[in-house]
C-alpha cells in the first residue's frame, strides 16, 4: 500500500501544540490566576482548567477526525451550522489570537528592556520579533519538527528544574496550599481563576491544523492530551514556585521590587533574580533564551497558522483577493503575512502607548472559551446531522461528557466577564469588537466579494 | 463501490489534459521549478486511484493506480469532482474549506497544489 512520505508522530503534535500555547504572556497569566485565589492554591485552578480542556480536546478529536483539514474551526461550525455563523466566529477567533500576539510583543520587549538597561527602547524589540518571525514565515524557512520538539523540550526542563528549585527553597511560606475556597468570595474567585487558566492552555487545539500531516487521527487526539498535560505540569508548578518565591504585589506589579523597577508585564525576570540568587547572571541569561523562544515560536506558529487561513478565506472569495497572493519564489502566501504582522504590530503600537496589555489575556481566554462551546454543540449537532460519517475519534461517555463541556464553558464565559474590573471589561469590548467587525464583514463586505 | 473501465480513462484524459495545460503554462512552471512532487488522487465513490508525478516545474507522469510513496494524497467526494476539477469546472478551494476535499500532506504543499489551479483558472 502507498504511504505518504512525510508524516507526523503524536510526540511530535504534542511538543507543537505545547510550543503554540507557550508564551510569555502564559507567565503573566499564570500570575493573574494566583491573585485571584487565596495562599498558594492557584496550582489547583490551572489543574481543574487543564482536566475541562481535555474535555474540550475530545471534542475536538471527534471533528478533526471527521475533517482532518488545516481549515479547522471554520469547518467544523460550517459543517454543524451554516457558513454565515462560521465565518464571522472562526475569523473572529484568529484576528483575537493576533491581536493578542501585540501583547506578547510588549511583554517580550519588556523583558529584554529590563535584561538589558540602558539598551535599546521597546520599539526595538517589538519590531525585531516581528520582523524575525515574519520573515520566518516569508521566506518559508521551516523550524523542523526535531527542533521543534528539541525547543520546547528545553523550555519545559528550564521551567520545571527553576519552579522545583524554587519551591524547595522558598515552599514552606504559605500555610494554605489546599484551600482555594479559604476567605471572603472565595469561590468566586476560583472560579474566575480557572476560567482565566484556560488561557494558559490556549492554542492547543490549532494542532487540528496539522490533522494533513499525520497518518492515523488519534495522533492529533493524543498530541492534544499531551500537549495539555505538558502545559499543566509546568503552569502548575511554576504558580506555586512564583507565589512562593516573590510576594504577590511585586509579581503583580503593584509594588516596585527593591531595585525600584515594576515586573508586573515580566514577572519571571524578578522570578529568576530571586531564585538564582548569587547565579543571578546566568539566570538573567536563561530568562532571556526562554524569553526569546518562547515568543517566536508563539509568533512564528501564529502567523504560519493564521495567515493559511487568511489566504485560504481569500481564495474562497471571503476575505480581499490581495491576500491570496503567492510569493513567485518562496511559494509563501505573502500578502497575508505581511497584513498579519501589521496587525499585530498596530496592535503592540497601541498597547504600549495606552497599557493595559493584560486585557488580551481576557480576550483570548474568552474568544477560546467560545469556542470550546461551539466545538461541543458541533459534535452533538454532527452526530445528529452525519451519522454514517466516518469517525475515527469518539468522544467518551457521549452525550454527557459533550453535553458538560457546553455548558460548562458557556457557565465560565459568563463568569469571567461578569468581574466588573477594568481590563475584565477591556478584554470583553476587544473580544465583541472584533466578532462585531467579522459580523459586519460577513453581511456587508463578503457579498460584494463574491458577485466580483 | 462500482467503477468502470470509462470512468478510468475519463479520469486518465482529463489529468493528462491538466498535465498539458500545466506544462504550457510559464507562470506555473516557474512557481514550481524546485517542486518535485508524487501526488496520489482517490474518490470516495470509487476505486478510481491516479498518480501525478511533477519534476523540475514539469508535470512529468499521470499514472492509473497509486505507485511509490507520494507526497500528498488528494481525495474528492465522486469521480466527477475530480474529473471536473482537472477540466476546471469545478474551484476546489469551497469544497476542501467545506471539508469535502481531504489532503493529507504537508499544509504548505497544500497551497502550492492550490497555486496551480488559482494560475491555470484565474478567474475560477
Amino acid at each position: 500500500m502507498a504511504e505518504l512520505k512525510r508524516v507526523l508522530t503524536a510526540r511530535s503534535v504534542a511538543a507543537a501544540g505545547a510550543g503554540f500555547a507557550f508564551a510569555m504572556m502564559s507567565i503573566v497569566a499564570d500570575v493573574q490566576v494566583a491573585d485571584l485565589v487565596p495562599g498558594n492554591t492557584g496550582w489547583i485552578a490551572v489543574i481543574a482548567a487543564a482536566v475541562f480542556c481535555i474535555l474540550a480536546s475530545w471534542c475536538f478529536g471527534e471533528l478533526s477526525g471527521m475533517f482532518p483539514t488545516s481549515a479547522g474551526v471554520r469547518v467544523y461550525i460550517q459543517q454543524a451550522f451554516n457558513e454565515k455563523m462560521a465565518i464571522p466566529l472562526s475569523a473572529a477567533y484568529i484576528f483575537t489570537v493576533v491581536a493578542a500576539s501585540g501583547a506578547e510583543a510588549y511583554v517580550f520587549g519588556s523583558v529584554f528592556v529590563a535584561l538589558i538597561p540602558g539598551g535599546p527602547s521597546i520599539w526595538f524589540y517589538v519590531i525585531l520579533g516581528f520582523a524575525i518571525a515574519g520573515a520566518l514565515n516569508y521566506f518559508g524557512v521551516e523550524i523542523a519538527s526535531g527542533v521543534q520538539n528539541m525547543l520546547a523540550i528545553i523550555m519545559f526542563l528550564f521551567l520545571v528544574i527553576v519552579s522545583l528549585v524554587a519551591l524547595y527553597q522558598f515552599g514552606t511560606r504559605f500555610e494554605n496550599w489546599y484551600n482555594p475556597f479559604a476567605g471572603e468570595g472565595g469561590g468566586e474567585g476560583f472560579a474566575t481563576a480557572v476560567a482565566l487558566s484556560v488561557f494558559l492552555y490556549a492554542g492547543f487545539e490549532w494542532v487540528t491544523a496539522l490533522s494533513e500531516e499525520t497518518k492515523q487521527q488519534d495522533v492529533i487526539s493524543r498530541g492534544m492530551i499531551g500537549s495539555i498535560l505538558i502545559l499543566c505540569i509546568v503552569y502548575a508548578l511554576l504558580n506555586a514556585a512564583l507565589v512562593s518565591a516573590v510576594p504577590r504585589d511585586v509579581l503583580t506589579g503593584r509594588e516596585a521590587w527593591t531595585d525600584g523597577l515594576l515586573y508586573g508585564a515580566r514577572p519571571h525576570v524578578v522570578f529568576i533574580k530571586i531564585v538564582f540568587g548569587p547565579y543571578e547572571t546566568l539566570g538573567l541569561i536563561g530568562a532571556g533564551l526562554l524569553s526569546f523562544l518562547a515568543s517566536m515560536t508563539s509568533f512564528n506558529a501564529g502567523i504560519l497558522t493564521t495567515s493559511r487561513f487568511l489566504y485560504a478565506m481569500s481564495r474562497d472569495k471571503t476575505m480581499p483577493r490581495y491576500l491570496s497572493k503567492i510569493h513567485m519564489e518562496y511559494f509563501t502566501p505573502h500578502a497575508a503575512i505581511i497584513t498579519l504582522c501589521v496587525v499585530a504590530l498596530v496592535s503592540a503600537i497601541l498597547l504600549t502607548m495606552l497599557g493595559g496589555f493584560d486585557s488580551f489575556t481576557y480576550a483570548v481566554a474568552g474568544a477560546e472559551i467560545m469556542m470550546y462551546v461551539l466545538a461541543a454543540l458541533s459534535v452533538i449537532k454532527l452526530r445528529r446531522k452525519m451519522k454514517s460519517r466516518e469517525r475515527p475519534f469518539r468522544v467518551p461517555l457521549y452525550p454527557l461528557t459533550a453535553i458538560f463541556s457546553a455548558i460548562f464553558f458557556s457557565l465560565l464565559f459568563v463568569l469571567v466577564f461578569a468581574d466588573q474590573k477594568i481590563e475584565v471589561q477591556t478584554g470583553f469590548a476587544i473580544l465583541i469588537s472584533i466578532i462585531a467587525v467579522m459580523v459586519l464583514h460577513t453581511v456587508f463586505i463578503i457579498p460584494r466579494l463574491k458577485k466580483k | 463501490m462500482e467503477t468502470h473501465m470509462s470512468d478510468i480513462n475519463e479520469c486518465l484524459k482529463a489529468a493528462n489534459d491538466f498535465k498539458d495545460k500545466m506544462n504550457d503554462n510559464l507562470k506555473v512552471r516557474k512557481l514550481l521549478k524546485r517542486w518535485n512532487p508524487l501526488i496520489h488522487f482517490d474518490t470516495r465513490d470509487s476505486d478510481i486511484k491516479l498518480s501525478f508525478g511533477m519534476s523540475g516545474g514539469m508535470a512529468v507522469s499521470v499514472e492509473s493506480g497509486h505507485v511509490g510513496n507520494a507526497e500528498l494524497t488528494v481525495t474528492f467526494p465522486t469521480a466527477k469532482d475530480l474529473v471536473d476539477m482537472f477540466y476546471g469546472k469545478l474551484d476546489p478551494t469551497p469544497m476542501y474549506l467545506s471539508g469535502d476535499i481531504l489532503v493529507k500532506g504537508h499544509q504548505a504543499d497544500v497551497i502550492k497544489l492550490d497555486a496551480i489551479t488559482m494560475i491555470i483558472w484565474p478567474e475560477k
